[in-house]
């Protein structure tokens, strides 16, 4: 049964009026931009706060390694931002977010386009993760002490990961979206009421 | 960016002696939606053209088809 079919749904639509089109289509795009100044300003601060732990530990004279999070409570929260980015993330590619007009019927991996996506990725990536070591340990130590070079070099090391995990996803989200057009093709095919 | 208004829609809304308020009410849809999609501002889904096409009792030609002597060619 669809959620649209409950009892209680329909009751409430009887109640506060019909749907508007437009209205959910605003709202969409409102929630959208929530979301993305949201998320991602969640994600910076999660980024800046387990960097500048890291670095702080780097200068001092601690064996142990800090952990990422300073609560249990603090690592649910951003456990559940990831959680909900990659679902959302999921959901659009479902909705065929990879699967462009562009690249709808190509045979072959548009690779130099998923280079570029991922290459752009994992640059900014690189710069923004050696550019929040350095402003972290600027805060705990002075200039001439701050290992620029270590830093860029961590960025260099993340950014390459990341445009390597782009990469892979952004194939296989290809490959996938192949597979299910093909699938909905073939129901389409074999329908008989044409 | 606004749209082309759609006087045609205006007109036959008028014709079937409907307000605003009464074809939004018809379709399922608020006042500013109609207000909207006369004025040019919102293009409406394909349901919601059907929807006032068959409130207003006249086709979807009627309405929202643009004759080529209209179109812009450099458009197409």
């Amino acid at each position: 049964m669809k959620f649209e079919d409950l009892k209680l749904v329909q009751k409430w639509r009887e109640y506060a009026g019909p749907k508007d089109e437009r209205l959910e289509a605003e709202s969409a795009k409102i929630y959208k931009i929530g979301f993305v100044l949201l998320s991602f300003g969640m994600l910076m601060i999660f980024f800046y706060q387990f960097i500048a732990r890291q670095v702080a530990w780097v200068h001092s004279d601690a064996s142990e390694m800090p952990h990422g999070f300073a609560t249990p409570f603090e690592a649910a929260m951003y456990l559940w931002l990831i959680l909900v980015m990659l679902i959302c993330a999921g959901l659009q590619t479902r909705k065929g977010y990879v699967d462009t007009n562009r690249f709808g019927q190509t045979e072959h991996l548009p690779v130099g386009y998923f280079l570029l996506v991922s290459g752009l990725s994992g640059a900014a990536f690189a710069l923004v993760i050696a550019a929040m070591r350095c402003i972290a340990e600027a805060q705990i130590v002075p200039l001439e002490n701050v290992f620029w070079l270590a830093n860029l070099a961590t960025g260099v090391f993340c950014g390459t990961t990341i445009f390597a995990a782009t990469f892979a996803v952004l194939c296989a989200t290809f490959f996938t979206a192949k597979r299910r057009r093909a699938k909905l093709e073939a129901e389409l095919d074999s329908a008989g009421d044409i | 960016m606004p749209g082309k208004k759609n006087l045609r829609m205006k007109a036959a809304r008028a014709a079937a002696g409907l307000s605003q308020a009464d074809l939004a009410q018809a379709v399922g849809v608020t006042r500013q939606t109609i207000g909207l999609i006369e004025a040019g501002g919102y293009n409406p889904t394909l349901n919601l053209c059907v929807a006032i096409c068959k409130a207003l009792r006249v086709t979807l030609n009627d309405l929202f088809w643009e004759d080529e002597s209209n179109v812009d060619p450099d458009a197409l």
